[in-house]
């Protein structure tokens, strides 16, 4: 089976032929667009076996600048300045998501979880709870066993309306530790309010 | 007579009953299963599924085709005309089995048919009879003149048989032969009989039988034995198409969790699906998944697009079924939940996907009638409960349709699930001990939207607590922990769904799916089990007879595959159950397996408990003296409770001997 790629010498890039239609290799190009990152990753570590994934090949500037970015966004949130806050946590976001592919996995996952917390944190304060829902979501699967992701995620469904998701979320929560007594609390809130809504009160 | 000779079946005296045989084994099991079918058919009719009188869907002239097209087919199925082909071969046989004349010969020696008597004739009458044929038929007596040599040689061989038949039947020695062998000759050659008339062997027609045995060996059973054997590989256990099996398999390990799955996603997995192919050659799964969305989006279509749509519409549920099955063993529980969903949306015909507001009344939108564009979007009732119990403005004004009574009569036939305890249990033990066979024990009330609150415990009936509620472990119970949910009648729906074209689906699939996920990982523990027994009684009651004591507890166990854990400690799960047919009827329930280790060293300790039982004995002794009869069995039991306790207590004994001993020994060697 042959697939319509092209490959240009010039920017070292793999890409679709012209004339197929993108939709029909949607997964295709996805899996084009990783290659394409990792062969970037590559050239720009210019060397020929890029260095094992430990603490110390681990590239300290991005993790500075990241820092610092956060630092900056934290700031915000402290003086109520959610907008901006969101803005920058997802800058933050961008620069941890885009390290270099051949470095240490864990240390980059705990870099863009710490970024995410935030971002996900300054959208539920603009009440923005879709977006926040979405990186609640993220939060989940990347960190699954931090009750305070499930806390998220519940009071985001809980806004969005979803009451019977968002008690399942909080419980999920509570198994993780069962005596946080905000995700209690909450899981009260939200089953009062399926009470409410079934008509019980 | 040689040895090779061969009889042929010149009289069709044979054939006709080896014709018969042959065809009556294949057609009297068909006939049977036919009219067995029938029969079930007819009896369901009788519990058929209420359709909704007064309302008329928009596709309804539709669903009637489908449904008359679908009787038809079973009735006039190729089996039905098979077995009637069968019937009319047999009454052809027998037919011409009456019709044939049983010709007296060599072949079937019959004393008294030739002598033409009664076979309990005594022997006077069996002289008389043989004095008369035997003057008849005499060569003498015969007036041979006119006749033709072959005639003659008849009537010689008829006074022969008479002579012959007399003396079988008089004779000793003839007759021992006749009894032994059949004929008064006595052990004549063996003689091999075809079943088959001359004509077809040696005759012109023998190269014809020849072909016609070879197509049947070499040709048509090979064949016939090949394509059932394809049948039975091109479908998997579920019922799915091999080739459906395969595509869902390949969709659920290129599975992408980062990629929102969405009803309209699963759909167009399921529109790919072979057994479409089966409706109409020319289905492609763009035009199914087409087909779908515009039943989900209560479309009308032109009236052959209509047919079809209903036809890829009732083959749907079934396909993901089958998809649900596939991705539960993939513990996948994102695509499991969103098949439910799809589920239910193919069957209320409710696209909950496009539009905000139809997501959050989606509830409402699944009664018959009610429409998005009348219903009053202004007020906050998402729910079916709140609909009937404590609606901020009247039913009437909020619903704006037709019959709005019979349609809260039906919202409050809706089932709704109260869970009144959900614990893991192990047959037999008061815990959960590791390494063990564990099923889930959900008690729960069914409750109608309508009902408020639940009732408290204590106000349940004494036979509900005793027999419902706390399980009485008897040895059957024991034995099979699954027979309390078994007892219990299979859920039947008030109302057909009306969208849905296919009431003999939902015959089956009308109640719960349940999803035990592992709260860690929250991925699915376990296949998925259907709750589908369930005494749905308690949508009768009354809002006070619900709460006052009428109401019944129904079970569900989940039983685990799995054993427990092999070390102690809490494990979480959470069981989902998802209704098949309704929205607003689900049920999260977190559950805490705990497993504990109660070692059987601590024989100690239990000797002190055992020691209460003696106590018992003596009150038994007491009760006795006081002349209670009553109590006597139980005196039997305590007494030989008595013997043991005795028994555990010497070896305690025992041991206080030897670690005295022990001891002694000890202080004699300082």
């Amino acid at each position: 089976m042959s697939l319509p790629l092209v490959y240009d010498s010039a920017s070292k890039k793999v890409s679709l032929a012209e004339n197929t239609s993108a939709a029909a290799y949607g997964d295709l190009q996805l899996e084009i667009a990783q290659l394409n990152t990792l062969i970037k990753d590559y050239v720009n570590a210019n060397v020929d076996v890029p260095p094992l994934p430990t603490r110390e090949n681990y590239t300290k500037n991005l993790s500075m600048m990241i820092k610092k970015m956060h630092e900056s966004a934290a700031a915000s949130m402290r003086t109520k300045k959610y907008a901006d806050a969101a803005k920058q946590f997802g800058v933050a976001l961008g620069l941890a998501a885009a390290r270099p592919k051949f470095e240490n996995f864990q240390m980059t996952v705990s870099e863009v979880l710490i970024c995410l917390v935030g971002r996900c944190d300054a959208n539920m304060m603009l009440e923005n709870w879709l977006d926040a829902y979405v990186d609640a979501e993220l939060l989940c699967q990347l960190a699954a066993n931090i009750p305070e992701n499930h806390l998220r995620k519940g009071v985001c469904q809980m806004k969005l309306g979803n009451l019977l998701a968002a008690k399942s979320d909080l419980e999920r929560g509570l198994c993780f530790n069962p005596s946080h007594s905000k995700l209690a609390e909450e899981l009260k809130n939200v089953q009062r309010l399926i009470d409410e809504e079934n008509g019980e009160l | 007579m040689s040895q090779s000779r061969y009889d042929y079946d010149e009289n069709s005296e044979t054939w006709p009953y080896f014709a018969l045989t042959s065809v009556l084994v294949p057609l009297v099991p068909a006939t049977w299963s036919l009219v067995r079918e029938n029969l079930s058919r007819g009896s369901q009719d009788a519990d058929e599924l209420r359709p909704v009188s007064w309302f008329r869907p928009y596709n309804e002239s539709a669903q009637k085709h489908y449904k008359s097209k679908k009787r038809t087919k079973s009735i006039f199925s190729r089996k039905f005309v098979l077995v009637a082909l069968g019937w009319l071969l047999v009454a052809g046989i027998l037919y011409q089995i009456m019709v044939q004349e049983v010709v007296v010969g060599e072949t079937n020696f019959d004393p008294w048919k030739i002598l033409q008597i009664d076979e309990s004739a005594s022997e006077k009458v069996i002289k008389a009879a043989y004095r008369k044929l035997s003057l008849k038929f005499h060569p003498d007596k015969v007036d041979t003149s006119k006749m033709t040599p072959k005639e003659i040689e008849a009537v010689d061989s008829a006074y022969v048989l008479i002579n012959k038949a007399y003396k079988a039947l008089t004779d000793d020695a003839v007759r021992e032969n006749f009894l032994k062998y059949g004929n008064p000759d006595g052990p004549g050659d063996v003689k091999h009989g075809i079943a088959l008339p001359k004509f077809l062997i040696e005759g012109k027609i023998s190269p014809l039988l020849v072909i016609a045995y070879v197509l049947l060996i070499a040709i048509i059973l090979p064949s016939v034995v090949g394509s059932w054997w394809n049948g039975v590989r091109s479908y998997t256990k579920q019922g799915l198409h091999v080739d459906t099996a395969a595509h869902f398999l390949d969709i659920l390990i290129n599975y992408n969790p980062a990629k929102l799955y969405q009803i309209e996603t699963v759909l167009e997995y399921l529109s790919s699906a072979t057994e479409y192919q089966s409706i109409d050659k020319s289905l492609t799964p763009e035009k199914v998944l087409e087909l779908l969305l515009s039943h989900l989006d209560r479309k009308t279509l032109e009236s052959k697009d209509e047919q079809l749509k209903l036809e890829v519409v009732a083959m749907t549920p079934k396909l993901i079924i089958g998809f649900i099955d596939i991705a539960s063993n993939f513990r996948n529980t994102d695509i499991c939940l969103k098949l439910v969903e799809a589920h239910r949306c193919i069957i209320q015909a409710l696209n909950i996907e496009n539009n905000a507001t139809a997501y959050k009344y989606r509830q409402i939108l699944q009664l018959p009638g009610v429409e998005l564009e009348n219903l009053n979007t202004k007020q906050p009732i998402y729910t079916l409960g709140k609909l009937l119990k404590n609606s901020s403005v009247e039913p009437e004004k909020f619903l704006n349709c037709a019959n709005t009574d019979e349609v809260l009569k039906i919202a409050s036939q809706v089932p709704l699930i109260e869970p009144l305890e959900c614990k893991f249990k192990v047959t037999g033990e008061p815990y959960v001990p590791p390494n063990s066979t564990v099923h889930i024990s959900l008690k729960f009330l069914v409750k109608s939207p309508a009902h408020k609150s639940k009732p408290e415990i204590s106000k349940l009936s004494e036979e509900v607590r005793e027999t419902q509620l706390k399980e009485q472990e008897t040895l059957e119970t024991l034995r099979n922990p699954m027979k309390i949910v078994e007892d219990q009648p299979a859920i039947k729906l008030s109302t057909a769904p009306v969208y849905f074209p296919d009431p003999e689906y939902l015959k089956e699939n009308n109640g719960w799916i349940a999803f035990l996920i592992i709260q860690r990982d929250g991925k699915l523990g376990e296949s998925p089990q259907y709750v589908s027994k369930v005494d749905l009684s308690n949508l009768q009651l009354t809002q006070e007879e619900f709460l006052e004591s009428k109401a019944v507890v129904s079970t569900f166990k989940f039983p685990l595959t799995a054993p427990t854990p092999n070390e102690e400690g809490k494990f979480q799960f959470r069981l989902a159950l998802r209704h098949l047919v309704y929205f607003g009827s689900d049920v999260d329930i977190p559950l805490v397996m705990e497993v504990e280790n109660k070692p059987i060293e601590t024989a100690n300790k239990d000797l002190y408990e055992i020691e209460d039982p003696e106590e018992d004995s003596l009150a038994g002794a007491l009760a006795q003296m006081r002349g209670e009869s009553v109590r006597k069995i139980e005196d039997d039991y305590s007494s030989s409770d008595d013997e043991s306790d005795e028994e555990e207590e010497e070896e305690v004994d025992w041991t206080d001997i030897d670690t005295d001993t022990d001891v002694e020994e000890e202080e004699k060697k300082k």
